[in-house]
């Protein structure tokens, strides 16, 4: 007993032992969670406007995934940085996960931020809300910023500072840099108002230059062909470019090495002011907007030309302009040509130099008729960008010559039938009428042949004959039927005496003797009285062997008899 | 006045270089002769005489598939397509109609089947014989006839004038995608132009050409070269 109760006493302090650290589990877990909190702190609640700024959301609860607010009224310029720390002090654990964002203010005013969001699978936590008050002219500058102030800057250059509506000018976006820079970025593109924009192929490459004596570095980093379609000042919002410029710290790292760091800056390029001028009033009436130094021509492949070749016209604007707005005129189609559907022809190349190229249409034409005929005159207004004024083009009337084909038409007052054209080739003419002395009519005939057909397929149905079973001569009767003795005699089979009677005296009722009156002295009157004799003899024995064959005579017998008999029967 | 007094009106009037007042009287002949060959021919004539190129070719079209062998009718043709100077490739005949020209060029239709005809009677005439009076003909006789009917009525058969082609009739036509105006438009033929009708519905043709190209046009705006059967009397 007591060996039992020292075990029992053994075992229930165990259990105690498991049940105290799943209690120590348990406790520090919910300990754990009830610290779960998701918290939004900002470095700056007074900020100037450009001045950077940085918010930061920091919990310290596990999994789940922090969900930033919407920062509208703000560029970010750096983030999202992510960081997580564990940390297990005297047996305690804490963690802690942070997410933060590099601001800089839009604009002047009070705004907020609001609540970010941890999601997880159990609920959702929201942290607090950051009020920023953005105020112009409080920018603080700590000593580095105010360093490089002047280290790193932006610049828009223009083609042309006057332009007008509808005339293209290049806009060229460069960043210059005196100290070594990282993470050269664009946190604002400019918004040109009331320009068509072309994105401008461009080799992004670095460069260096001297201004004011020192050396500078700069990078063009965006080239874009601007064409405005109204008149005033190119506005927008200001160019963004952020970047990180190295600071040299004045300590010195374990190699003796100068240290340096790196410092956050935003700079901003403003829109050169380039004038838009309007285009002069009035505007005449063929003009149709299109802008630039330009050219119109009208080519034709030929203008002689035989009746059964056709002529290509191109109608062509080229030059530089607003290739982008410019419509081709179309031809008007000449009479005496049938003209088809133009096929169109472009090349248009957007440069520094602005937009070049040029807008074709290609018309093919087939004459008609055979004679001399006009391609009607053209004009076509432009603005001349280079004049200041307006210029109208004048293509002048061509002619082309068709050497054959019938001839153009006429007008035939007379017979009352207008807009008809009158063929009368000479040398070459349709033939003369036809006498139409019997005119066929559309006959039906067809009904008669079917009636017809049936009628003969009807009359083969009543034939009641078969083919092929044509009345046979008496001696191929007279050779057939020896056959057929000859084989059941030969074959041995039972009813060879009956069939050689039958045979008999069908032959006998063919040449004309009924069955029953075949008699000797029927057949002496036919054949003669031995050969009489020698017939009646074989037709009884005949009879006989049907009933006992073999008491008559041997089957021999009656081959030869009926041989003999056969010829001249 | 007389079929004969009428023809002789017109062909006066085209003497005397009244071309559509020739026309209208062939036109009113031909109301009830849709099929007479030299009929369409001047037809033809005149609307070439009068420039109307598509219409010409038309009736020529017609006048040389009911008689090939019209010399003049192909003449005309060709003069016709000298002018017609479009790049279309013209629509080839099926084997089965050329089989059919050319047993035409060698005769008309119904004297394929007057011969056809006749086989028939004889070969009704002795299976008759052979049945009820003499029993001796022999059978061969009625089957060859007979025989002899079936193929000249294939013959027949085949030389009936068949065609699909149809003719642009007015100054030009758009071919479209589909049965309808508002579709994209993807050829454009000019007056005379042919094509092969493969299906019509409810005003529109779906044609192909030549080459093998395949679109709708309005068919207004087309004519056949064999007469609907709608327009024959």
């Amino acid at each position: 007993m007591p060996k039992k109760s020292k075990e029992r006493k053994r075992v229930v302090r165990k259990i105690g032992k498991y049940l105290i650290l799943v209690f120590v589990l348990i406790g520090t877990k919910t300990a754990y969670s009830q610290e779960n909190s998701l918290t939004a702190k900002c470095s700056r609640t007074t900020v100037g406007l450009k001045e950077q700024f940085r918010v930061t959301f920091s919990t310290d609860k596990r999994g789940g995934t922090i969900v930033p607010p919407g920062m509208d009224d703000f560029l970010i310029v750096g983030g999202p940085f992510q960081s997580q720390q564990t940390q297990i002090i005297n047996g305690s654990f804490s963690f802690q996960k942070e997410i933060s964002y590099q601001l800089v203010p839009k604009k002047e005013g009070n705004f907020t931020i609001g609540p970010a969001l941890m999601i997880s699978r159990k609920d959702t936590i929201r942290s607090n809300t950051l009020t920023i008050n953005v105020k112009a002219g409080t920018v603080r500058e700590n000593s580095l910023s105010a360093e490089v102030k002047d280290d790193f800057y932006t610049r828009i250059l223009t083609s042309k500072k006057e332009v007008y509506v509808g005339e293209p000018f290049v806009m060229l976006f460069r960043a210059y840099w005196t100290k070594p820079i990282r993470n050269l970025g664009i946190v604002q593109s400019p918004n040109f108002e009331g320009v068509l924009q072309n994105q401008l192929s461009l080799e992004q490459q670095e460069k260096r230059e001297i201004i004011n004596g020192k050396p500078v570095r700069y990078l063009d980093f965006d080239k874009k062909l601007l064409t405005a379609t109204q008149p005033g000042t190119l506005q927008g919002e200001d160019l963004q470019l952020s970047a990180q410029i190295q600071v040299p710290t004045g300590r010195r790292d374990f190699f003796n090495m100068p240290e340096v760091t790196y410092v956050n800056q935003v700079v901003s390029g403003e829109i050169p002011q380039v004038i838009i001028k309007p285009l002069p009033s009035p505007k005449p009436s063929s003009f149709s907007g299109a802008v630039g130094e330009l050219t119109f021509t009208r080519t034709l492949s030929r203008h002689s030309v035989n009746g059964d070749e056709s002529i290509s016209v191109k109608i062509k604007i080229a030059g530089s302009g607003n290739f982008n707005t410019i419509a081709v005129p179309e031809l008007i189609p000449p009479e005496g040509f049938d003209v088809y559907d133009p096929k169109f022809n472009e090349k248009v190349t957007y440069s520094s130099s602005g937009v070049k190229g040029y807008k074709e249409l290609e018309y093919l034409l087939v004459p008609k008729f055979k004679g001399e005929f006009i391609i009607p005159e053209m004009r076509w207004t432009y603005f001349n960008t280079k004049t200041g004024t307006y210029q109208e083009i004048v293509l002048e009337e061509d002619k082309v010559e068709v050497l054959s084909g019938p001839n153009a038409p006429l007008e035939s007052g007379e017979t009352g039938i207008s807009n008809k054209r009158e063929v009368n080739d000479i040398d070459n003419d349709i033939r003369y009428l036809h006498a139409n002395d019997e005119l066929h009519s559309r006959k039906d005939w067809q009904g008669l042949v079917i009636i017809l057909v049936s009628i003969v397929a009807l009359l083969w149905l009543i034939q009641g004959v078969k083919l092929g079973s044509k009345p046979m001569s008496n001696h191929q009767i007279k050779k057939r039927d020896k056959a057929i003795v000859i084989k059941a005699f030969e074959q041995q089979t039972k009813d060879r005496y009956g069939i050689l009677f039958n045979i008999l005296e069908g032959r006998l009722v063919a040449i004309g003797i009924d069955k029953e009156q075949i008699s000797l002295n029927t057949l002496e009157k036919q054949f003669g009285k031995a050969e009489s004799r020698q017939l009646q003899q074989l037709l009884e024995r005949c009879q006989m062997a049907e009933y006992a064959p073999g008491t008559v005579g041997d089957d021999r017998w009656f081959i030869e008899e009926f041989k003999s008999v056969w010829e001249w029967i | 006045m007389d079929l004969k007094s009428t023809v002789d009106s017109a062909q006066v009037l085209y003497d005397t270089g009244q071309y559509a007042e020739a026309l209208k009287v062939y036109e009113d002949i031909a109301t009830n002769h849709p099929t007479d060959a030299d009929l369409a021919y001047n037809i033809g004539n005149c609307y070439a005489r009068l420039g109307e190129l598509g219409e010409a070719r038309l009736y020529f079209e017609r006048s040389a598939l009911f008689d090939p062998s019209n010399a003049d009718a192909l003449h005309n043709l060709e003069w016709i397509n000298l002018r017609l100077s479009d790049a279309v490739v013209e629509p080839t005949m099926t084997l089965l109609q050329w089989i059919g020209a050319s047993l035409r060029g060698i005769a008309f239709s119904e004297s394929w089947l007057g011969i056809t005809v006749f086989f028939l009677v004889v070969s009704a005439i002795l299976l008759t014989f052979r049945r009820w009076r003499t029993p001796k003909i022999n059978w061969r006789w009625p089957l060859t006839t007979t025989m002899l009917s079936l193929v000249f009525a294939g013959i027949f058969w085949i030389s009936i004038p068949k065609s699909d082609t149809v003719i642009v009739l007015a100054k030009s036509s758009y071919g479209y995608s589909e049965p309808t105006s508002d579709s994209k438009r993807i050829l454009l033929l000019s007056e005379g132009s042919a094509a092969r009708l493969r299906k019509s519905s409810e005003g529109w043709f779906f044609l192909e050409l030549g080459d093998g190209r395949l679109a709708w046009f309005e068919a207004a705006q087309w004519g056949h070269v064999l007469p609907p059967e709608s327009t024959l009397p």
